[in-house]
């Protein structure tokens, strides 16, 4: 291609009319003997003369070939060699429109996208301005040349002045600057799409040659018409269609994506002429218009809102307005979504639900679910049944306040097995599940549904243990009054011993309760609440407060950690912990065990038999073992948590040893369990 | 199944008690006077009625309690009230003659004695109405004849009838700083604290000392009626089951607030303290200025809103704590007070074990009107509460030397053939005082 660049700029506009009225003007004074006339009636004649070259020209500056003027290739022309060298610097100058000509009409065929065929579109006007020029330049021509048929033969070959080669140059100066900064433009664009291509062109309005921004503005009005017609389909009917990609907003081609990744920003596209903020509003808007219509079925709203606010943009408009449309549609529609969410689809009833089952907070179901389901759960998880699980569940809902949550809320509550294997029993394995439907699914998506699981597992771990102690401790204490206070000579310290240590669990197991399902649950909960009643409340901004919501807990429920490789320390001692606690419980019933027969055998004076002293002492080793055991995890537990940075984590440390029995040691701070 | 608790009144004063504590539960849950669902209130699914109530054919909820006296006084007072027909009348027994026990706590064993098959058949069908009974709460005064007498009684029985049923209680001790009018006193007192040690699983101690002063001082007048210390009483009761009946997310049923505080079994006497008394929980009690979570847990603390008068002594500390903190608290305020109350050293905890301030955040009934937005109730076990039991021991020591007054006891089948019994229970009780102050030494454990 014919790269041209452009030298000294001149403020000069492409007006071919008043271009052709000066022509006539010129033609008019013809019969004037000047001193052209008397100049070319001197000169030699030239091969091919000026006239054979007139003749030609017109042809020449539509890209046709000659017989004096052949386009040797796409880009090229050859001049003839016989001339001399003034006469092929006037050519030089003629043929280089005619070049930029061919190229440009070339470059208005080749096919692109719909901001592409706008670019060319105006290009091909701007070339078809040109032609008409052409046109009008081979007129006076034929008038010269038919002229010159009247002159004496020594005066053929040189025209009378009137039209020569240097007045087409001189004709053809403007359009073959608005050439040249088109063939520029094209340069640059020739591949390029969408919005990239709006950019591009949007570099030259900041030119400091009025011609050159004044044009590129001119361009832009028609180059940005796909765009602003695409985006006032986005905001306004949500619809997407853009078949070349040239929107800045790119739709994923999987068809399971509801929201997530269905639609994606491409910053390439993104007109500079559009901020950040408003990119972002656009991309929201359409969203949700999106999500409305597919998901929420609410197409009726959705219509409503594009017949009431729809109107066309226009390059050039007063930026404010575009951003006003947009505000206003952006609040409409995050609003109605939000609004929609609410109240017609309970959001805050579904995540409030998730809280009081999948995080325990309905503590009279959960406390009645344990004590159901504790004797089928203590059995290896391969003899458990659904069915005896999801009756169980129904038994707790129906017997405690669950019973008065919606049904809702409660057909979205399950009870079901994770997957085990071999050897594991039911409480390993039990889960509760709280299923959510379109639309709040991307909201409770398939990362915030494993968060609340894992928390889940956690606290069920824990109330579990809770449990597990509690009934143990109420053996321990109402046996007292009878049973164990009739063989307390032999047993009395053991149980004393017993008693503290089971007491010391469950300490332990109250402050683990309280710290997670007050300072971490309940805190991140009363966050959660206040940010939900922020107004104009993005369904993304929705996601990613709910998602930041599970991740508070996760992290400060010592189940995950900002520092790698830390999160499985806490992890680890909490687990070994729970399980230390669990062993101390069945010694303490082996102990309960023991004492009972020892009661049974006194009151049958079964002297035969004597008392099983290996017995216990073996129970009395078993549970020394697990004491000693359990403090040192505990000690280790504490030390971490002692150099915790966040405070609330430091703190259950504090709770956890609030009269300073435990000694904490800094070098019991360690990474392995 | 809803863990339900059975609650027995015995006695003039347990009754009395009693009375009151249905009262405020009807206000809490928005019930009339007659058990029904109150009309002209909105209807709220965050409570649980029937841990202490259940459903009559007719819809009324009835409580789950027995009311047994030996004198018709009280209980006659009951029935011509608002409420008497909320309350089921096969459950009600009350002493035809104006007699009693007479204030002698052997007639009121014996009275139980012969009352065995009634009162056990009151038992058996309360009991098998509940789907998981979870125990049995006792109200009653060890200083008389029923209360202390036949609550003894009942005490035996019950741990004998159901020996895996957690039994609480709430006992009001006399004042033992004043003279009473009761000259035999001390002796009942020491009898019924034997029951109380051996065959209850925790008790919560109130001293009508405690409580007259605490309501002269909430209500700014010179000697309180037992009304309004019963008024006192019933609010410590409705604020210690709020977690029972406003379930949240722990200490739903009595174990798990009991496990939490006694870690022995003989060391279950509890002592409370309650703040701030306002208009709302006593009638023309004095406003309170400030309440802020910090505020009510330091107030907590100090031994003058107790409702036990006990003395402290150096070595004398907490073995446990538990807070139950009602209305809008923020965990982060109980957070911040809990680190407060540590370094200012307001508690001092036992030395063989883990021990803190536990706290359980509660809801208020939608339906009482508070002008506090925080109150709290401290259920506490401590070890001074062994200079209550030192004194009423030194009491019957003295009574006991000059062998005064002993001979209606004498007529009772128990002390017929001797005075052992007294001996046993001085023995049972001497034994809790020690091992309170073994307790608040390091050794306890070894």
């Amino acid at each position: 291609m014919n790269s041209v660049t452009i030298d000294r700029p001149q403020a000069l506009s492409w007006v071919p009319d008043q271009t052709v009225d000066a022509l006539a003007t010129s033609v008019s004074s013809v019969s004037l003997q000047t001193k052209g006339d008397i100049l070319a009636s001197n000169r030699h004649p030239t091969d091919p003369s000026e006239s054979k070259l007139l003749r030609d020209i017109p042809y020449t500056l539509q890209g046709l070939n000659s017989n004096t003027l052949p386009f040797s290739s796409r880009s090229a022309i050859t001049l003839p060699t016989t001339l001399p060298l003034p006469s092929i610097s006037v050519l030089h100058s003629l043929v280089e429109p005619a070049l930029i000509y061919k190229n440009l009409s070339a470059f208005v065929e080749s096919p692109s996208g719909l901001t592409g065929q706008a670019f060319r579109s105006v290009v091909e006007v701007e070339l078809r301005g040109y032609l008409m020029l052409v046109a009008r330049i081979d007129e006076e021509i034929r008038k010269e040349l038919q002229h010159e048929k009247t002159m004496p033969e020594w005066k053929q070959g040189w025209t009378s002045g009137g039209v020569t080669l240097k007045k087409c140059v001189y004709w053809l100066r403007e359009p073959t600057m608005i050439l040249r900064l088109m063939a520029d433009m094209v340069s640059k664009c020739a591949d390029l799409n969408g919005g990239e291509l709006i950019n591009e062109l949007y570099f030259y309005t900041s030119h400091g040659d009025s011609f050159i921004s004044d044009f590129a503005n001119k361009i832009l009005k028609e180059v940005c018409r796909p765009f602003y017609e695409f985006l006032q389909q986005w905001i306004y009917t949500g619809d997407f269609r853009d078949p070349y990609n040239e929107f800045f907003i790119h739709k994923s081609a999987s068809q399971e994506e509801k929201w997530d990744a269905k639609y994606f920003l491409d910053s390439r596209h993104v007109p500079a002429f559009v901020d950040d903020e408003l990119v972002q509003k656009i991309f929201q808007i359409g969203k949700s218009l999106d999500f409305l219509r597919s998901s929420c079925g609410d197409s009726e709203w959705v219509d409503q809102h594009g017949a009431k606010l729809s109107k066309a943009f226009h390059y050039g408009e007063e930026s404010g307005d575009l951003e006003e449309s947009i505000n206003v549609a952006y609040k409409a529609t995050v609003r109605h979504l939000m609004n929609l969410l609410t109240t017609k689809f309970h959001l805050h009833d579904h995540i409030l639900a998730l809280k009081n089952y999948i995080l325990l907070g309905q503590g009279d179901f959960v406390a009645m679910l344990i004590e159901l389901l504790a004797p089928s759960l203590g059995r290896p998880a391969n003899t458990l049944y659904r069915h005896h699980l999801t009756s169980t569940l129904e038994t707790a809902i129906r017997g405690s306040n669950a019973q008065y949550s919606g049904p809702d809320v409660l057909r979205n509550l399950d009870a079901r097995m994770l997957e085990f294997v071999h050897g594991e029993i039911g409480w390993d394995v039990f889960t509760l599940e709280y299923r959510v439907e379109a639309p709040l699914d991307v909201i409770i998506n398939s990362y915030a549904t494993r968060q609340y699981l894992k928390i889940f597992n956690f606290l069920w771990r824990v109330k579990h243990v809770g449990f597990v102690l509690n009934v143990t401790w109420r053996r321990a204490i109402t046996g007292a009054r009878g049973v164990l206070n009739d063989v307390k000579d032999i047993v009395e310290q053991d149980w004393k011993l017993a008693r503290a240590c089971c007491s010391e669990m469950l300490h332990f197991i109250c402050q683990l309760e309280y710290y997670v399902l007050y300072e971490v649950i309940e805190s991140s909960w009363s966050e959660l609440q206040a940010e939900l009643k922020k107004e104009e409340l993005t369904l993304d901004q929705l996601i990613e407060v709910h998602r930041k919501y599970l991740e508070n807990i996760t992290r400060k429920a010592l189940l995950a950690s900002s520092r790698q490789g830390k999160e499985d320390v806490y992890r680890g001692l909490l687990h070994e912990i729970l399980k230390v606690m669990l062993s101390f419980s069945d010694a303490m019933d082996a102990l309960y065990a023991f004492s009972v027969e020892e009661y049974t055998r006194r009151q049958t004076e079964d002297s035969e038999n004597g008392m099983d002293e290996t017995l216990l002492e073996s129970i009395r080793a078993t549970m020394k073992s697990l004491k000693s055991e359990f403090h040192i995890l505990v000690g280790k537990l504490l030390a971490n948590l002692a150099y915790q940075n966040d405070t609330e984590m430091r703190f259950l440390g504090v709770r956890l040893n609030y009269n300073e029995y435990y000694v904490v040691s800094r070098k019991n701070r360690t990474t392995d369990v | 199944m809803p863990r339900e608790i059975i609650t027995i009144q015995a006695g003039q004063c347990g009754n009395q008690i009693g009375a009151k504590f249905w009262e405020q539960l009807c206000l809490e849950h928005g019930l009339s006077p007659d058990g029904t669902l109150r009309e002209d209130l909105p209807v709220t699914t965050a409570d649980r009625k029937d841990v202490f109530f259940y459903q009559s054919d007719d819809t009324r909820y009835i409580p789950r309690a027995l009311l047994i006296d030996l004198e018709p006084r009280v209980i006659s007072g009951i029935l011509n009230s608002p409420y008497a027909r909320m309350y089921n009348p096969e459950n009600i027994y009350s002493g035809g003659d104006g007699s009693g026990a007479g204030n002698i706590w052997a007639s009121g064993y014996h009275a139980g004695e012969k009352l065995t098959d009634e009162l056990m058949d009151m038992l058996d069908r309360e009991a098998d109405g509940s789907d998981s009974l979870e125990g049995f709460m006792l109200m009653h005064s060890i200083a008389g004849g029923t209360g202390s007498g036949l609550g003894s009684f009942l005490l035996e029985r019950l741990s004998d009838r159901f020996p895996k049923k957690v039994v609480q209680t709430y006992s009001v001790f006399p004042a033992t700083q004043q003279v009473s009018e009761v000259v035999v006193q001390p002796y009942n007192s020491l009898l019924a604290l034997k029951r109380l040690t051996q065959h209850a699983d925790a008790v919560t101690v109130l001293d009508n000392a405690a409580l007259s002063r605490l309501a002269a001082d909430s209500l700014r007048v010179q000697s309180p009626s037992f009304d309004q210390t019963n008024q006192l009483v019933a609010t410590v009761m409705s604020a210690s089951t709020t977690t029972l009946r406003y379930p949240g997310y722990m200490h739903n049923d009595l174990v798990s607030i009991l496990a939490s505080l006694v870690p022995t079994p003989r060391c279950h006497y509890l002592m409370t303290a309650y703040t701030p008394f306002t208009a709302d929980s006593v009638d023309a009690a004095k406003s309170v200025r400030k309440t802020t979570v910090l505020d009510v847990m330091r107030r907590l603390l100090q031994p003058k809103n107790r409702m036990v008068s006990t003395q402290q002594s150096a070595d004398s500390c907490f073995i446990s704590i538990l807070n139950i903190i009602q209305g809008e608290a923020d965990p982060t305020d109980v957070h911040k007070s809990l680190l407060r109350i540590r370094e200012r050293g307001l508690a001092s905890f036992i030395p063989w074990g883990p021990a803190s301030i536990q706290v359980a955040l509660t809801k208020k009934s939608p339906y009482l009107q508070s002008s506090n937005r925080v109150s709290g109730l401290m259920l506490a076990n401590h070890t001074s509460i062994a200079s209550l039991f030192k004194r009423i021991l030194d009491q019957y020591d003295r009574l006991r030397k000059r062998n005064a007054f002993l001979e209606p006891y004498r007529k009772q089948p128990m002390f017929a053939e001797g005075l052992e019994e007294f001996d046993d229970a001085r023995e049972v009780v001497a034994d809790l005082i020690d091992e309170y102050r073994l307790a608040e030494t390091a050794e306890y454990l070894s």
